[in-house]
């Protein structure tokens, strides 16, 4: 009788550890840098992700992003890092130099990626010597949001529903001031100390074929160039086209609330406009001002932070998190982001959803500004010396100036 | 053999040592440790994650003639200057104002003393509400009911910014000096007051012949603290400001974690944070020997 249940016992245990072993869920550290319209999107694909996968568990943390890659960088540096984590596409090469990220070309081929499919604009932005360091999910750069009940009012809104830019750019707001009841023609995020004003400011510089910033360690922008687009925007200020000095959110409400009659500002932004009442609004890619269609924009991908013990299992499991994420690029392109990938922007889901079609051509006009570990530095100096020019404490030439010798002195370090 | 309690007659250290060695143990590893790492680190070029070699004094020599770490430098100073009166004035007069033995004392003891419990993140975020200028809270009451028909850029010029950020920094922190204030006046005995009103001296001769004199102690306190919190500013100016506009209102400090975490080169900015220790230290010591010869 005693041996008997010895052996039941023996067995049951014996059962539990082999389905235990069967049902082996991997965990994948998930971290990424979502805030405002965003950050629920993601959420809702993880949630599916997790329904549909059974042996993988994707365990997401949103982090600040003002303080994200600090975060990352310390906590993989230490050993501490995610399995798997969001990365700007212009802070992949950074990342890469600094050895915290790993390639993954044969990992992503093995799970079955086809990295043929994704945008090639983007690709290009993760690739570093040949080998690829991150999956990319989206793009999201400057677009032109309009007010169409103000845009009527001034008779500029065409039949189609798009709007009526017949001479130049800045023709066209002045008859946008002085013929709608809208207080400001146009908004971006004017916040000195803050990127948005140097995002217009990139665009335009990448429209007129500015040189790259900086050539290895040398600085090699164009000055006169650059000098022409900070006086474009000066004097789209100094009209008062555009007000100065406001907050992110201060700046997208004016245009919410129907004080401002255009905003221009990421993609990101759609989903929350989508979602805001009484607003009629329709979007374009960034306006044409000089020679090309460039236009600021980032991406964000997915990496793999290194690991001193590689355990294989895990990445796999978060690349095929990746793939599944970017297979269903129509989810997360609810939040407003255009896909990274050719095949979900044919599938039609994504082209049945409004506004999206109206500017995801505009992922071809991008032009990154990643310039290795000193992006942050370089983004700075010029956001400051820009910021001097609009307080009108110096010369256009003399903010180029200066920005290049804050540029000269990051690089001499 | 001399047993431990005969050596510890001779050595009385050796009594106190197992009391204070926890205590050692911690501030060694997390406050004496660092300070020497941080100097180690300054002699190098040091990206965020790793050493990229030995560079002896040369992130000192650059930060000499680094105009960003002077201008900075300038700023705290500035501050400090600007705040450290404000401040400590400030405390003092809601000190006064609350010891009175008026109805509602504990209420004013209260609302001046609340805005200190709040974290930065939330005081910052407030003060960004009230002075955005296209639909901040004070400019919408200045152009709706005084007429005001300019908008005013209080976070993008830089006296303005100035303001705000002392403003911000004294709503937020003068309470923690009432506190002090109002310790140091309850312990001024009664019978000096009454002494005095019995010699006829007015309420204004109390203040100034028993009430100021009796805090010149604590005012000595008071003011240390706050010009070593003033020096080390920071988060609430990164968080209203941003140090700007431009640079005209960063801190020393920030440029510190701007260099270090943002720019990626923690040897210098190990540097520049072991040049302003030092200069923090010797402001310590020369107000140690002031007061010292003020007591003397």
């Amino acid at each position: 009788m005693k041996k008997k249940i010895l052996f039941l016992v023996l067995a049951a245990v014996l059962v539990g550890f082999t389905s235990n072993a069967l049902a082996e869920t991997v965990t994948v550290e998930y971290w990424n840098l979502f805030g405002g319209g965003d950050a629920e999107f993601m959420d809702a694909i993880v949630e599916e992700f997790n329904a549909s996968h059974e042996n993988i568990e994707v365990d997401v943390t949103r982090l600040e992003w003002e303080e994200y890659y600090t975060k990352l960088k310390t906590a993989t540096a230490s050993g501490n890092g995610p399995d798997l984590a969001i990365s700007h596409v212009t802070r992949v090469k950074e990342l890469a130099d600094e050895g915290l990220i790993v390639p993954l070309n044969e990992l992503g081929e093995k799970v079955g990626i086809n990295w043929t499919e994704y945008n090639k604009n983007i690709l290009s932005g993760a690739e570093i010597n040949g080998e690829i360091y991150a999956v990319p999910l989206d793009t999201h750069p400057l677009v032109y949001y309009y007010n169409k009940d103000l845009l009527a009012e001034a008779d500029l809104l065409a039949e189609d529903g798009t709007p009526k830019i017949e001479g130049s750019f800045k023709d066209f707001l002045a008859k946008l001031k002085s013929d709608s009841s809208a207080k400001y023609p146009m908004t971006n995020w004017t916040k000195l100390t803050a990127e948005g004003h140097y995002r217009v400011w990139w665009s335009l510089y990448n429209q007129l074929n500015g040189s790259p910033v900086v050539t290895g360690d040398k600085v090699t922008i164009d000055q006169a160039k650059a000098v022409e687009a900070i006086k474009y925007m000066k004097d789209l200020y100094d009209k008062k086209y555009s007000p100065l000095h406001s907050e992110y959110m201060e700046n997208i409400n004016l245009f919410r609330n129907g004080e401002a009659a255009s905003l221009l500002t990421g993609v990101w932004i759609t989903g929350t406009l989508e979602n805001t009442e009484n607003l009629d609004f329709g979007v374009i890619p960034m306006p044409q001002i000089f020679d090309n269609r460039s236009v600021w924009g980032d991406s964000h991908t997915l990496v793999i932070p290194y690991a001193r013990s590689i355990d294989q299992e895990k990445r796999e499991a978060a690349l095929t998190f990746a793939k599944w994420a970017t297979d269903h690029g129509e989810l997360w392109a609810k939040a407003g982001h255009i896909p990274s990938k050719e095949t979900v922007i044919e599938k039609e889901a994504f082209q049945n959803m409004p506004y999206r079609m109206d500017y995801v051509k505009a992922a071809d006009y991008v032009t990154f500004d990643s310039a290795g570990s000193d992006t942050w530095g370089i983004r700075t100096e010029i956001t400051t010396a820009l910021s001097r020019v609009w307080n009108d404490e110096i010369t256009a030439e003399e903010a180029v100036e200066q920005a290049v010798k804050g540029i000269e002195r990051l690089l001499s370090r | 053999m001399k047993s431990y309690n005969q050596l510890s007659d001779r050595y009385p250290f050796l009594k106190a040592l197992p009391f204070m060695l926890p205590f050692a143990l911690v501030y060694g590893i997390f406050l004496i440790y660092p300070i020497f790492r941080g100097f180690w680190m300054s002699l190098h070029r040091w990206t965020m994650i790793r050493n990229m070699g030995f560079v002896g004094l040369d992130n000192y020599l650059y930060m000499i003639k680094d105009p960003a770490f002077w201008g900075s430098l300038g700023n705290t100073l500035l501050f400090v200057i600007i705040s450290t009166p404000t401040i400590v004035i400030g405390g003092l007069v809601l000190a006064l104002l609350a010891n009175q033995k008026i109805k509602g004392q504990l209420f004013i003891k209260i609302a001046f003393f609340l805005p200190y419990v709040l974290s930065v993140a939330v005081i910052s975020s407030i003060m960004v509400y009230f002075f955005q200028p296209h639909s901040g809270l004070l400019n919408g009451i200045l152009q709706s009911y005084f007429g005001m028909e300019e908008t005013i850029f209080w976070l993008g010029e830089t006296k303005l910014a100035w303001f705000v950020i002392v403003f911000a920094t004294l709503w937020w922190t003068v309470g923690f000096n009432m506190v002090l204030y109002l310790a140091a006046l309850q312990d001024i005995p009664e019978s000096f007051y009454e002494a005095a009103e019995v010699d006829g001296a007015t309420k204004l001769q109390q203040l100034l012949y028993i009430t100021l004199p009796s805090l010149k102690p604590i005012t000595w306190v008071v003011t240390l603290l706050q010009i070593i919190f003033s020096f080390k500013i920071f988060a609430q100016v990164w968080l209203i400001t941003g140090g700007g506009p431009g640079t005209d209102t960063r801190p020393i400090v920030q440029y510190i974690y701007e260099v270090s975490f943002k720019q990626n080169s923690m040897g210098y900015g190990a540097a520049m944070a072991f040049a302003f220790f030092i200069i923090l230290v010797l402001v310590s010591m020369a107000q140690i020997y002031l007061r010292k010869r003020e007591e003397g």
